[in-house]
């Protein structure tokens, strides 16, 4: 049994650390968020260089020994930092989609997702409802040498610029896969910005002609959703990875606080009831921790075990890490709420996070084995 | 014990009713149900057809223009207007500072102030905490130093809630440093448009702007603006913050708060069924409105014993606590309600916080920025910690 983090994970650790303190700083994320309004992607060149986007793929397409471990330590540095780079949607889930469904493609896209050269987007909107919306919001109208696509999907992640991004939709109870270049006629998108930072897209196709040579897969419904699971799964775990990263951080930053800050003449950590709330926090952090570790190393374990696994991440991330990011903002008063100080900007990152990927509830009932609502 | 409303009661209520109809647009209304907010106009217009049908003051005696309702009218008045959402009144002058006048202030000061503040003229802001001083608030060091007949006063005030618009404020000033604390703290009012005041936005995790820092650099103040005695500061905010307690439970505003999220867990699905059949969501709305109940009827309690005469006391203490977490309590469950359509940030979409290019369904704008904008309700007016502080000492004894 070993429960610690291995040498190539330490390393992850220490080089993320450097670069990310580096370049992203809390003051350098203002001013990136500030004055320059396609921030989204600014490191992502530098990210392909230091070999982060080749972390969870294999060594035959460039990547870096499939190990999702090592992408789950990058995450929490991630989460630490506050970094805006949707690496989730933009390298993960479409990486792991091209991988996994063993495309005739594969081995060109890959390099392109790898090297950073070419970005690639799934059409995925990661909420409760992420089956039915894949299953409902698009309709197809097939033709003999084309299709056309109509329909709008909401709350998109990764895809306020892209290449090319990869397209579920339904017919005949399977789901075809369409591949189209993010400049074609009849497609429109319209990006938001979330509490975090983030940008969140409204896609719509209307009357999108799609050519067979798009075509890159069909594949029964079912056999679909047996594969796409395990990568929600892996993005949730990355979700709760990222979390564990700013729960982290929060502790941190509200003990320096609260050893700081004095009221009554005196730093407000020496009273017993502050003491307590920060004695609760640490436990937190820890049995955060150990999840986290518990769900990297029964990734590769059967089905069932994975998925309740992950599940317990994500409810915890709900529930007790939620309960204590809101007490770290009322420890910090009036400086908690106010944007200039960084504690509110990991508050809003938490709650984000809460939020996607499914909900605690979504979990709960996913974990109990009953279906779902 | 009796729930009866008299004849009366049900007349005045078809008048608030009347009333709203009359004054508030549809239009304007349906956007701030769906988390848009009043503009500085639209609140003072509000309020001044609120003061032009003699239902501005309700907590002032009708001597000074105000209508001393019945505890049951105020009740009737809240729960009638919260559930129109309707432009809350900005307490700070009729509700706060106004009383204050009224028990402590010479007839000059009365006269001179108690108009503007009735017809809404004066936009009124607080000036207690400071950088250094927040549930401390005894500690403050604004100072304010004797000049003849002026004080030079030199201090930051910050967390100033809507001090952009403010004519005065009421402010907390340290007059003497010997002694106890509490003791050497005067209450005087500030003319902002005073030379050496400066008002710096605080943005807060909304991304709106609220809550102000503000500088005070040499600024002449008369010493006839001084309420009650100097050294004395501490006596008059003490029988303020009881006033700023017993409104901000906000009872009504959550019992509207908890029908939109019904409204809300009625429209959303997951997976095909309607949120509202989900037993894990019905136990959670369940609770809240079990928090909601206990809280109306405590409250509903301690207006009855004012009714019998007694002054409130610091169970006003209590109704913030539960208040204001009941209030982060909803909005996290409407967050959770409407999933990621919750997590757009308004601002970032429309100048004007309207919901006009909200993606999502139109009850999600804003409930992730309002979650965020929440967690302020157990930090202002003396926090959670501060208020449990007052509980355990005065009604206690620890």
């Amino acid at each position: 049994m070993n429960l610690t983090l291995s040498e190539e994970q330490i390393l992850i650790k220490e080089s993320a650390k450097k670069y990310l303190e580096s370049h992203y700083s809390f003051e350098k994320r203002r001013v990136i968020i500030e004055e320059n309004p396609s921030y989204y992607l600014n490191h992502w060149k530098e990210f392909a260089e230091l070999g982060w986007l080749g972390l969870p793929f294999p060594e035959e397409f460039g990547g870096f020994g499939d190990n999702i471990n090592n992408l789950m330590t990058l995450m929490e540095c991630f989460g630490a930092n506050l970094t805006l780079e949707p690496i989730i949607f933009n390298n993960l889930i479409i990486g792991k989609v091209v991988q996994n469904f063993n495309l005739n493609k594969t081995a060109s896209i890959l390099e392109d997702i790898i090297s950073g050269n070419k970005l690639y987007s799934f059409l995925f909107s990661p909420t409760d409802n992420y089956k039915n919306i894949i299953l409902d919001k698009l309709k197809i109208k097939k033709n003999k040498e084309n299709a056309e696509l109509n329909g709008s999907i909401s709350c998109v992640f990764g895809i306020e610029r892209f290449d090319f991004i990869l397209i579920p939709v339904l017919s005949n109870e399977k789901i075809f896969l369409y591949l189209i270049a993010g400049n074609k006629n009849g497609l429109e998108i319209k990006n938001y910005e979330t509490i975090d930072n983030m940008k969140c897209s409204n896609i719509e196709f209307n009357s999108l002609e799609l050519n067979n040579n798009e075509l890159i897969i069909d594949i029964d419904k079912d056999e679909f959703f047996e594969k796409f699971d395990y990568i929600f799964d892996l993005a949730t775990l990355a979700v709760c990875s990222q979390a564990l990263g700013v729960i982290d951080k929060m502790y941190d930053l509200t003990l320096e606080y609260c050893k700081t800050r004095q009221q009554f003449g005196k730093n407000i950590g020496s009273f017993q009831v502050i003491q307590h709330r920060l004695v609760d926090m640490y436990i937190i952090k820890e049995e955060m921790r150990s999840l986290n570790y518990m769900a990297q190393v029964t990734i590769n374990d059967k089905k069932e075990v994975r998925k309740k696994n992950i599940s317990l991440n994500k409810i915890f991330l709900g529930s007790r890490a939620k309960a204590m990011s809101q007490d770290c903002i009322q420890i910090h008063g009036g400086m908690g709420v106010a944007k200039e100080m960084s504690i509110g900007h990991y508050f809003s990152k938490i709650t984000a996070l809460g939020a996607l990927f499914g909900s605690t509830d979504y979990h709960k009932e996913r974990y109990a084995g009953n279906d779902i609502f | 014990m009796d729930l009866k409303f008299t004849k009366e009661d049900m007349k005045f209520k078809e008048q608030v009713r009347e009333f709203i109809k009359e004054n508030l647009p549809a239009s304007k209304q349906k956007k701030v149900i769906n988390g848009g907010s009043y503009s500085k106009d639209e609140i003072i217009k509000w309020q001044k057809a609120l003061f032009a049908n003699n239902w501005f003051a309700y907590n002032w005696p009708k001597a000074y223009g105000g209508c001393e309702w019945t505890p049951m009218q105020k009740y009737i008045f809240d729960q009638e207007t919260a559930a129109s959402y309707t432009p809350q009144i900005i307490p700070f002058g009729v509700t706060m500072v106004g009383p204050v006048l009224i028990e402590y202030g010479t007839e000059e000061q009365k006269k001179k102030y108690l108009p503007k503040i009735l017809s809404s003229d004066h936009w009124w802001c607080q000036g207690y905490s400071e950088p250094g001083s927040g549930s401390d608030l005894a500690s403050l060091k604004t100072k304010a130093i004797s000049d003849g007949d002026n004080y030079i006063i030199n201090g930051t005030k910050t967390w100033t809630t809507l001090a952009q618009y403010a004519d005065w404020m009421f402010c907390l000033v340290r007059t003497a440093s010997d002694g106890k604390a509490q003791e050497g703290i005067s209450f005087i009012l500030i003319d902002m448009k005073t030379k050496g005041i400066t008002v710096d936005p605080i943005i807060t995790l909304d991304d709106s702007h609220e809550i102000n820092t503000v500088y005070l650099e040499n600024v002449v103040v008369p010493k006839e603006n001084l309420i009650y005695e100097e050294n004395h500061g501490w006596t008059v905010a003490k029988y303020l913050l009881g006033h700023e307690r017993t409104s901000i439970a906000q009872v009504a505003r959550s019992k509207s708060a908890i029908k939109k999220l019904k409204r809300i867990a009625s429209h959303e699905t997951r997976n095909s069924k309607p949120l509202i059949k989900s037993p894990r969501f019905r136990d959670k709305l369940t609770e809240l409105e079990m928090d909601l109940h206990s809280l109306e009827y405590t409250e509903l309690r301690i207006l009855s014993e004012e009714v019998k005469g007694s002054a409130p006391g610091p169970e006003s203490s209590f109704l913030k606590i539960r208040g204001s977490e009941l209030q982060q309590k909803i909005s996290e469950l409407t967050l959770e309600a409407v999933g990621a359509f919750g997590l757009l940030n308004a601002n970032s979409f429309s100048e004007d916080n309207s919901n006009e290019y909200f993606p999502g369904p139109e009850y999600a704008n804003n409930i992730g920025p309002e979650y965020l904008n929440l967690r302020k309700t157990t930090i202002y007016g003396g926090s959670n910690e501060i208020q449990k502080n007052i509980l355990s000492k005065m009604v206690l004894g620890l």
